[in-house]
């Protein structure tokens, strides 16, 4: 039984998901690591394991089912007694992909991400 | 082992082969449809409030039975699940997810979105018995397989 702390970390298109799973590093490593990272979680259902500070970070993308894969996973989180395991749905801005999509042709445009960077301190 | 019978909204496809599978239901001839609506948790719930899942039993061999409603895109809630359970206690070579929806018909569908989505339950909730009694074999045909693979 795996007894490291977990974090299920998910949201819309991913991005934000990446961007709280980096959360221990500054704004500018951030945005240097997310367009590596992003094609990892591109599409929906597709995940990344990151390592944050000894625990275990899961970037997940849930597309338009985020709030149903939340509602699953801490009814199964209480189920099956997975206590050092939490998930957390990420909401992201408007137009997330496309100012995604956008930062990665222009990645001097911090801006872009201002939201889901601007997430991290709260979530 | 776990066994988890997932459908869209976890009401009547997968209560229906999670009642068949802990012998709710006989396997042999065709239920009545007094015994499919006498099912726990059958026709219950809100679609709106997708994503949830609940032990339904134990069967004949020790295994828990489960049922899980996983909403329009499968692949998404199925990973979030499968993350959940890789951290849990249970191995991977004793879990067993079922696709209950691979029984469904047109009219346990539109049965199921009259009840759940629409409130129409004096209409959706017989015409969902009926598409279920419809493709009775099938659901128990999937029990007989999760079944044979639970018992190895």
């Amino acid at each position: 039984m795996a007894t490291t702390r977990t974090l299920l970390v998910h949201s819309g298109a991913g991005v934000a998901a990446l961007i709280v799973g980096l959360r221990h590093l500054g704004d500018e490593a951030v945005c240097t690591h997310l367009p590596k990272l992003w094609p990892a979680v591109s599409r929906p259902g597709r995940f990344i394991c990151l390592s944050q500070e000894g625990n275990r970070v899961i970037c997940l993308n849930s597309g338009g089912s985020g709030d149903i894969a939340q509602r699953l996973t801490e009814a199964a989180g209480v189920l099956w007694h997975v206590t050092h395991f939490s998930p957390l749905y990420v909401k992201e801005g408007m137009f997330c992909r496309l100012r995604f999509w956008l930062y990665l042709r222009f990645p001097a445009q911090k801006w872009l991400l201002g939201f889901e960077l601007s997430q991290r301190s709260g979530s | 082992m776990e066994v988890i019978y997932c459908c869209y909204a976890g009401s009547h496809t997968s209560v229906t082969a999670a009642g068949i599978h802990l012998g709710l239901l006989p396997t042999t001839v065709r239920p009545l449809p007094s015994e499919i609506l006498s099912l726990p948790n059958f026709d219950q719930g809100s679609a709106r409030r997708l994503g949830h899942v609940r032990k339904l039993g134990e069967d004949e061999y020790g295994n828990n039975v489960y049922v899980a409603g996983l909403g329009p895109n499968r692949a998404v809630t199925l990973t979030a699940l499968r993350l959940v359970l890789a951290g849990s206690h249970v191995k991977p070579d004793d879990l067993c997810i079922v696709d209950a929806l691979s029984c469904i018909s047109f009219w346990v569908r539109l049965g199921g979105f009259l009840s759940r989505r629409c409130g129409c339950v004096w209409l959706g909730r017989p015409l969902c018995v009926w598409g279920i009694l419809a493709r009775y074999g099938c659901f128990v045909r999937l029990v007989s397989e999760v079944k044979a693979i639970c018992r190895t």
